[in-house]
């Protein structure tokens, strides 16, 4: 969306995503994920519908942390912290190896103890930066830290009875913070900066990042001026939930504070939701009524002091991150900037592309195959990746049996078909397909004989073709391919079929 | 410094305590008292560094990433002041 | 000896007793039920009696015993108390406050846990000033503590019934909590050893938090021996607390009985005396007891050294600052939603938050709540807070200036003894000021011993207390187990006074 006149949007994202541990970040309570997430609404539909199910999932993940039961105290999950730090250094960021937590106090049902334990002063990562690919250019953009945190349960609202429910499965699971600096301009760029980072926490394993699950959640500050102009105010757009509506909201936002701005108004400074309905952002709350939380370093808590070399294992061990990894496949391997990007959406695609393609020995049709094929029958089959009945050896086998001649493309076609519907415990081995089929048939006297026996029989078609009539030409060579069950060689069956029929 | 003086309804506000205007009075009276006495430590020079800082920190002992027991839901509801058998229920929040 | 004779003696006899079988575990229990029948309604020590399930633990320990399976651990077969607010699984843990009425807690703290496991019966919990917050035991909404030796006077606090159930020969021995003196103070004005560990020596696990940077579990009893061998079995490290310190546990026990019976225990040993403690702000009882105990050590072959402690005239004022500020956040979780009191008849949820804790918490609790809100909030944190920790750090650096040229630093435990209850104290800033004495160590988080040297003119007990360094508890259970065998506190003859 562009702008009118010098008007710029500046925006800002923070993005909480929960980190894929077993634990809570505090306790040894197990952290339930999306099981908890379902069945906290399943829960919740249930009840409003007026069923009672006593076994719904509803405040199943709880300990005496969980709940700030008095007396209890928390206690940092060594892999909750590996997490963050791995996700600190894929990112560029400094690691501070003497962070402290801090308490946010506020009072809210779904918070038991009163306050929220975050980092304020002393973030676990400071800096970095988020790259993401923006009409064809890698850009950075400046992060201001990442910090961990826990999360709050969660109140379910009843808006027909006079209560609220409060779960808390989500309570006191691991959070962390990633703080954007406000280097970006517009909702296009927000969206590739969001995705970039979805990307790269599922790539690290950080986390799940299921958007729908809220396990990964945005929200965004906005502002606008006019170029060369200091920052205007901004409000928040909280918690939107997936790409396309971060984009809808935010450029609602931006074309409303400009229209407030013209019309000679100011901008208050608020927190907003986004109104699916209506297709705006509506006020939540006046930042002016803002909390006083009343940070202080949490007694409870030492400084944690990191393992310098922990730090540095983790560091070593970090993947190639996609955006690098997808440079090399275009680099190195010689694909497409498309074929690159897709094949780099996750870490597991990019390893079975890789896997296959060493195989295959033809990184360029192995990548074909991936994306045309592969991806599209496993969809279609409802499968994952992981659950793919063709192994990516298999797939470079068969790329390579296509390569040597040994398959033609319809038969490839007909073997993947066949791999791809075989059992888990029987996989069909490309090779001994092709020789149970025969394989392409490469042999021009086999070939020309076949010819022969249909031009035998094809008088009328030879004098029309040889009339002139070049699209008689694919009546031949269909009648030959359904002769030899498609098998036959196509560039030899072209060749002899045009001498042959030349007279 | 000068003395502090504490709003006493915005406190109470934020610790969430409900005071009457007889409490609000009395206790503004007393922690004001209380605030001029603590706050003499403002006359009390800065401190000098942590002399802990020289020294190389060991590792902080972490928690491994185990699931660990948790409560029974059942009794976790006995003792909540109101439940519907499977969640904490508050007053409707706004 | 008989039974009501036997509740009379030491901790550590009971359980030699016990494990002797010159009594039955049941026996010395019904011993101890029956005597806290007796005095209940006139001193009020026990929030609660777990009768029931002691006596199922002391028949249980009699089985072992008659099998021939026991003693299992060093407390066997002993009644010990809890102070209300340690939680004890099970059993009505209060914390003093309506707030936490009827509230029983699905877990053990590690320290009673760890007494059990010792073979420790838990006898019941005691009364306390609500949330820990104060020194008379008068704030308890269930009751004020009396003074067992005289029912008019308060036995001090917060840990007022744990200190009271112990020198009534209620229980062999009780734990409490010490945030700015709380076993110290009470132990001072009832006769007793009373520990307050380095923090991090004892886990804080089970603790109902009031000020977490400065509270600390230890032991009440009427001996140091018996202290001595209670802080053993509840001290190490605890990995449900972060704070919990990674140090092996000395044999308290063991070095105290070691110390007792070495006529050179005190040789050179090298005793503070602190001026800034010792001045007119003492009653002059308490003074010269003080003094005499000083001169007491000196005569035994210690070494007295005159060491300031300069910013003592600051330390009321960043104890409660800091102690009030991390009350008001470890006290927000009594919102009367998951557990505690919950208000009637509230208009909204903000309403409901507001009126339960009204409600549930009292005036004391309530003032430092506000005061510690106030002292975190937007503006006013630097100023407060902020300071007040960085002269805590002075405190902490003036301690450790003195103990290079001392051991032990030996100052009154309480400017005054045993209160009347009678007499209202308006002014909670006077009440406040009675701890200068024992707040420094909980500062410095360091450990600090009480006990009893002499009693005033209105027969009160007057207490010594022994500050030491960093995970000093050695030194100072050997110098107070050293000046005990050669100087019996005379109160021992008043047993049996009440």
């Amino acid at each position: 969306m562009s702008l009118p006149g010098t008007w710029e949007a500046v925006i800002g994202l923070e993005v909480h995503t929960q980190l894929k541990t077993i634990s809570k970040l505090f306790s040894a309570c197990p952290v339930g994920a999306s099981r908890a997430e379902d069945a906290a609404t399943d829960a919740a539909d249930a009840w409003m519908n007026g069923d009672d199910d006593p076994s719904d999932g509803v405040n199943r993940d709880i300990d005496p942390l969980t709940l700030g039961l008095p007396g209890t105290l928390p206690v940092l999950n060594a892999e909750a912290v590996d997490l963050a730090v791995r996700l600190g250094l894929a990112l560029g960021c400094e690691i501070d190896h003497a962070s402290r937590f801090a308490r946010k106090h506020y009072f809210y049902p779904d918070l038991p103890k009163g306050y929220q334990i975050s980092q304020l002063d002393r973030p676990l990562c400071v800096g970095g930066a988020v790259r993401a690919v923006i009409d064809g250019e890698i850009r950075k953009f400046r992060l201001n830290r990442i910090h961990m945190e826990e999360d709050a349960g969660k109140t379910i609202h009843d808006a027909k009875a006079d209560v609220s429910r409060v779960d808390y499965n989500r309570a006191g699971v691991p959070l962390v913070e990633i703080v954007g600096e406000p280097d970006i301009r517009s909702a296009a760029e927000a969206v590739a900066w969001l995705k970039s980072l979805h990307q790269t926490v599922v790539w690290l394993e950080v986390s799940d990042g299921q958007m729908e699950a809220g396990n990964f959640r945005c929200d965004a500050n906005v502002s606008v001026r006019h170029k060369g102009e200091p920052l205007g105010t901004r409000t928040e757009i909280k918690n939107v939930n997936s790409f396309r509506f971060v984009e809808l909201a935010i450029d609602s936002e931006i074309v409303r504070q400009i229209a407030v701005l013209e019309a000679g108004g100011r901008v208050v400074q608020e927190t907003r939701g986004w109104d699916e309905g209506s297709g705006t952002t509506r006020s939540l709350r006046s930042k002016e009524d803002a909390h006083d939380y009343r940070y202080f370093p949490d007694p409870d808590l030492p400084v944690i002091h990191l393992d310098p070399a922990r730090v540095a294992s983790i560091r070593a061990a970090l993947p190639e991150l996609p955006l690098a990894r997808a440079e090399r496949f275009s680099g190195e391997l010689g694909l497409g900037a498309y074929d690159a990007d897709v094949l780099t959406q996750t870490r597991e695609r990019a390893n079975y592309f890789e896997a296959a393609a060493v195989v295959s020995g033809d990184p360029k049709t192995t990548a074909n195959w991936v994306i045309n094929d592969l991806l599209g029958a496993l969809t279609k089959a409802g499968l994952n990746l992981a659950d793919s009945p063709v192994s990516p050896a298999a797939l470079g086998e068969l790329v390579a049996l296509l390569g040597s001649g040994t398959l033609n493309s319809k038969l490839a076609k007909e073997c993947f078909a066949a791999m791809m519907a075989a059992p888990a415990d029987k996989p069909v081995s490309p090779a001994a397909w092709a020789e149970d089929s025969g394989g392409q048939l490469n042999d021009p006297i086999a070939i020309g004989v076949v010819i022969d026996a249909i031009m035998a029989k094809n008088d009328g078609q030879i004098a029309q073709y040889r009339a002139g009539k070049d699209k008689v030409f694919g009546f031949f060579v269909g009648q030959v391919m359904r002769e030899t069950q498609g098998r036959a060689n196509p560039e030899l069956l072209q060749q002899l079929l045009k001498d042959k029929l030349a007279g | 410094m000068s003395t502090a003086h504490i709003d006493i309804h915005h406190v109470a506000r934020l610790a969430r305590i409900a005071l009457t205007e007889d409490e609000a009075a009395q206790m503004s009276v007393e922690l004001d008292r209380m605030l001029k006495y603590f706050g003499s430590i403002q006359d009390v020079a800065l401190a000098i560094e942590d002399p802990a800082a020289g020294r190389e920190p060991t590792p902080t002992a972490l928690r491994p990433d185990v699931a660990g027991p948790t409560l029974d839901r059942a009794e976790a509801l006995a003792g909540a002041p109101a439940h519907d058998g499977s969640a904490f229920t508050v007053p409707r929040v706004v | 000896m008989s039974h009501t004779e036997l509740i009379r003696s030491p901790l550590v006899a009971q359980a030699a007793a016990v494990a002797n079988r010159e009594v039955s575990a049941r026996a010395l229990l019904e011993a101890h039920l029956t005597q806290i029948d007796a005095r209940q309604p006139a001193v009020n020590a026990f929030r609660a009696v777990a009768a029931d399930s002691a006596r199922h633990a002391a028949d249980h320990a009699d089985a072992l015993l008659a099998a021939g399976q026991g003693p299992r651990g060093r407390l066997f077969g002993v009644p010990v108390a809890i102070k209300d607010q340690i939680c004890t699984r099970g059993l009505v843990t209060s914390a003093g406050s309506k707030m936490l009425e009827n509230w029983r807690p699905p877990y053990d703290a590690t320290a009673v846990s760890r007494l059990v496991a010792e073979g420790a019966i838990i006898i019941g919990k005691t009364n306390q000033d609500e949330f820990a917050m104060g020194s008379t035991s008068a704030t308890c909404a269930f009751g004020a503590v009396h003074h067992p030796w005289d029912l008019d006077r308060a036995p001090g606090g917060s840990s007022g019934g744990s200190a009271a159930a112990v020198a009534d020969f209620q229980a062999a021995g009780a734990l409490g909590t010490d945030t700015g003196g709380s076993i110290r103070q009470p132990a001072s004005h009832c006769g007793l050893v009373g520990i307050k560990p380095t923090w991090g020596r004892v886990s804080r696990h089970g603790a109902i938090a009031y000020a977490s940077s400065l509270d600390q579990i230890g032991p009440l009893a009427r001996t140091v021996a018996d202290a001595a061998l209670m802080l053993e079995v509840i001290a190490g490290r605890d990995m449900n607390d972060m704070g919990s310190l990674d140090a092996p546990v000395p044999a308290y026990s063991a070095l105290a009985a070691a110390a007792a019976a070495d006529p050179d225990a005190l040789k050179g040993l090298r005793v503070g005396v602190p001026t800034e403690l010792m001045g007119e702000g003492n009653a002059p009882a308490v003074k010269a007891a003080i003094e005499a105990a000083h001169a007491r050590f000196e005569a035994l072959g210690a070494i007295l050294v005159p060491v300031s402690l300069p910013h003592t005239s600051f330390a009321i004022q960043t104890y409660y600052l800091i102690a009030m500020a991390e009350a008001s956040s470890n006290l927000a979780r009594y919102d009367g939603l998951r557990y505690g009191h919950r208000a009637e008849g509230a208009r909204d949820l903000e309403d409901l938050i507001a009126r339960s804790r009204s409600e549930g918490l009292g005036p004391e609790v309530k003032r430092r709540i506000l005061l510690g809100t106030f002292a975190l909030s937007a503006g006013y944190y630097d100023a407060f807070y902020g300071k007040a920790q960085a002269v805590r750090a002075l405190i902490r650096r003036d301690f450790e200036a003195a103990y290079a040229t001392c051991d032990i630093i030996a100052s009154p435990t309480s400017p005054v003894t045993a209160p009347r209850l009678d007499v209202r104290q308006d002014d909670p800033l006077a009440i406040y000021l009675m701890d200068i004495d024992t707040v420094m160590s909980n500062l410095a988080g360091h450990p600090s011993l009480s006990m009893p040297v002499a009693l005033d003119d209105d027969g009160l007990p007057i207490g010594l207390q022994l500050m030491g360094p960093h995970l000093g508890e050695e030194t100072i259970i050997r110098a107070a187990a050293a000046y005990e065998a050669r100087h019996p506190f005379a109160g021992r003859a008043l047993e049996g006074r009440a």
